[in-house]
């Protein structure tokens, strides 16, 4: 029945196909723009899909003009108002009183499973805040609709500022444009439960400088302890710790997927098949909540969160875990560089007040005002975030900090770390359907379903296939 | 007066007098005007989506680019040729025959227990309604706890010896389907089961008391009395459920945190279509609206059989 039925629809599409065949589909190879938008004379910024029309200022070929600005725009933060309104409303305040005739109204989007979609949609239908905090998915998503400002020609030079290894990769716009500017990040460390690590003979002040450690020091968990060593849902982190590993996910114009045949790849599905099998990670951790936090409350799991900013939530729920946290570096082999995986800014190509928006974002990520936010989630224990502009990100106060606690034991090394981060562009790319093709692949792996080699042909497989279909399309 | 105004005249005055009280009063666009409101919300809420996802279905529309072109039949041919597509279309199918069934009996046996009118028989049929008044994502997450891996349900498995290991409720791939269906039917039973209070109520007691007479036992009179003379809403049920079955995503998403278990293996229809056709950076709104298609033609299919199948019953 089912063979007849594909027979059927081929044999009915092949007769179809003709005709799609002949439809007028504008050619994008050659600007490796993804949505076939066309562009404004005498411009070569695309214009995106949108339901209103574009202010021709936005895709032109000049420079905004940002030295007088006035009016009103909006700004949108991610998850931000409530914990940091102090810092936000102080920030707005200072930008409007040195710009006179300035509003800038400032929202936040909590940030959930559809965040991605709602901004699309909000971009789509021009009812996008002028300025937008973005993590990189939404960033990929709305830099290759064309959704956001070609910052390379609206605001030349803005990039100087910031660290050249993360600057220098985040070019996702047209042509490889920058459409957003880099604000604060954190980079990953590793967290682990000290008294787990004494029970499996494990030095409980040494944590795994490399991934190989890693692994060996969760196996020893597995074999001497009832503890477990690894939180199985490894869907947010499982890319960082592919590249921690040496993998190269992709091809260096990220045009097609390529870590199937890296033996690396093969060897951390294989080291996590093989803890799961001695019983290493608890089997529904596997399809868990992306949170870890309640799993490694319970004071059985050796690794916890690689956010430092995880471990307020650690104290915050299970305090007598807390005591016993300790935090290092995160583990990567040999000449691999800690990664930038952060938050963005960027500025609405629909903005009827650009020039505005675009200065605030500048302001936003300025040296002076990036360590301002970053000294403001250290001295008030609220998040652990650095900021991408080298001059602040170079800041001594950074690293300062007397290591007695968890969390500031993961904030230091989380500083250290972020000062030779460098952005890695399949971070960007493994987001949606593509990183569900990755774990749901691996995932089988790991239960031992299918072999690490097959469970890797065929994750890349599937996201080559979905890749094509964004760079072509 | 002309003998044709007169005959006009007295027509007008015919047709009035068929109608009363304020009715007599009213233009005749009145209706239509009543109408225009809801008319506008159902064409523009549910028959413009449908057409308007029929013809997305034909083009190669994306989040990324709403508008798309025409691609004619390929995007069901991708869709009808994904393994995916078929794997989910049988968890939708293996949810639906596993949870019509008994969202379509239990309610009918609870129903029959809770006819009596006894004091406080209130108070029984409120408390039985609560899950149906529950949030489903609250509902949800609440099972998830219980059937975990330690959850109480495991425990008790394992500390009682039934069990050696912890069952996969959440990670094996049917296990996890038919936890869905439990908590499908926990919360759908109570909803259904006043349907079948208020059918109940309507069958002649007098039909009971002669097979009582007869010496006919409660089984007897239940197979020949309550279940012919329940059988409109029992077909009003299985269809319903029917539909609702086909369309499951909630409970089978909260369960495997999105994830639609290991592998995507318990993923159902409307899964897939979401993941397919609302991924902002790779989805496919035409793939995705074709398989929309392929769900509405599978549900229409199976309430069709289900009319033909009580047809012939009857």
């Amino acid at each position: 029945m089912k063979l007849l039925l594909k027979l059927a629809a081929t044999a009915t599409v092949s007769a179809l196909a003709l005709t799609a065949c002949g439809t007028d589909t504008p050619d994008t190879s050659a600007t490796n723009n993804p949505t076939g938008a066309e562009t404004a004379a005498g411009s070569t910024i695309p214009t995106p899909q949108v339901s209103c029309d574009i202010p021709e200022a936005n895709v032109d070929g000049s420079a905004l003009e940002t030295d007088s600005v006035e009016g009103e725009i909006t700004f949108m933060t991610q998850g931000l108002k409530g914990t940091f309104d102090d810092f936000f409303t102080g920030l707005i305040a200072d930008f409007e009183a040195e710009n006179a005739g300035t509003t800038i109204t400032w929202t936040d989007q909590g940030g959930s499973e559809d965040f991605d979609t709602l901004m699309v949609t909000q971009a789509s239908n021009c009812s996008m805040a002028d300025v937008i905090n973005v993590p990189s998915s939404t960033m990929l998503a709305l830099s290759k609709g064309n959704f956001l400002l070609d910052l390379d020609t609206k605001m030349p030079g803005v990039g100087d500022k910031f660290v050249p290894d993360v600057w220098n990769s985040i070019g996702l716009g047209a042509d490889g444009a920058h459409t957003a500017l880099p604000w604060y990040f954190g980079p990953f460390i590793v967290t682990y439960n000290k008294t787990v690590f004494e029970n499996a003979g494990l030095d409980p002040d040494a944590p795994p400088a490399t991934m190989d450690e890693y692994f060996e020091f969760a196996k020893q968990v597995a074999d001497k302890t009832d503890d477990y060593a690894i939180y199985g849902n490894t869907s947010w982190y499982m890319v960082p710790q592919l590249r921690a590993y040496g993998v190269e996910m992709m091809n260096e114009d990220a045009t097609e997927f390529t870590f199937a045949s890296d033996a690396q790849a093969l060897k951390w599905v294989t080291n996590m098949a093989e803890l799961y099998k001695a019983g290493g990670i608890p089997q529904d951790s596997i399809t868990g909540d992306l949170d870890m936090s309640k799993a490694y409350g319970d004071g059985n799991l050796a690794y916890g969160s690689p956010n430092a900013s995880f471990i307020r939530n650690v104290q915050a729920n299970a305090p007598a875990v807390y005591d016993v946290t300790g935090a290092g570096s995160d583990p990567r082999n040999e000449g691999i560089k800690p990664l930038f995986n952060g938050q963005f800014v960027g500025v609405s190509v629909t903005s009827e007040n650009s020039a505005l928006a675009a200065k605030w974002a500048e302001y936003l990520t300025n040296a002076e005002n990036g360590l301002a936010w970053a000294k403001y989630g250290i001295d008030t224990e609220t998040a652990v975030a650095f900021p991408v502009a080298t001059e602040a990100l170079n800041d001594p106060s950074l690293t300062e900090g007397d290591a007695t606690d968890a969390f500031t034991q993961g904030r230091i090394a989380a500083a250290k770390d972020a000062q030779e981060a460098e952005a890695y562009l399949p971070l960007f790319y493994v987001t949606g359907a593509v990183r569900d093709a990755l774990v749901n692949n691996v995932n089988q792996a790991i239960v031992g379903q299918i072999e690490p080699q097959a469970a890797l042909d065929g994750a890349q497989e599937e996201m080559n296939s979905l890749l094509e279909r964004l760079l072509s399309n | 007066m002309s003998h044709v105004a007169e005959m006009s005249k007295s027509r007008k005055n015919r047709r009035r007098s068929n109608l009363s009280g304020a009715a007599r009063f009213r233009k005749w666009y009145t209706p239509y005007i009543w109408m225009a409101v809801p008319g506008a919300v159902v064409v523009y809420f549910y028959i413009y989506p449908f057409f308007n996802t029929l013809r997305l279905s034909l083009t190669n529309a994306s989040p990324l680019s709403a508008q798309g072109t025409f691609v004619g039949l390929s995007n069901y041919a991708t869709v009808l040729t994904d393994d995916r597509f078929w794997n989910a279309t049988l968890n939708s199918l293996v949810y639906a025959l596993l949870a019509v069934p008994f969202l379509t009996m239990l309610p009918l046996l609870v129903a029959v227990l809770l006819k009596t009118n006894v004091p406080g028989i209130g108070f029984f049929r409120s408390i039985y309604y609560i899950p149906a008044v529950s949030s489903l994502v609250v509902i949800s997450l609440a099972w998830s706890s219980i059937l975990k891996d330690n959850g109480i349900l495991n425990n008790f498995l394992t500390n009682s010896g039934i069990v050696d290991n912890p069952v996969p409720f959440l990670t094996g791939r049917w296990w996890l389907i038919v936890s869905a269906v439990l908590i499908t039917v926990w919360q759908g039973l109570p909803y259904y089961m006043i349907m079948y209070l208020a059918a109940l109520a309507n069958v002649d007691k007098s039909l009971y008391e002669a097979a009582e007479m007869d010496g006919a036992g409660a089984v007897s009179q239940f197979f020949h009395i309550t279940i012919p003379g329940v059988r409109l809403i029992m077909a009003l049920v299985a269809t319903l459920t029917t539909i609702g079955s086909i369309k499951i995503f909630t409970e089978i998403q909260l369960l495997s945190n999105g994830t639609g278990g290991i592998g995507g293996k318990s993923e159902t229809l409307t899964m897939y279509i979401r993941k397919i056709g609302l991924d902002p950076t790779y989805g496919s709104l035409g793939e995705g609206s074709a398989a929309a298609v392929a769900l509405f033609c599978l549900t229409l299919g199976l309430v069709v059989l289900q009319q033909i199948l009580n047809r012939k019953e009857a």
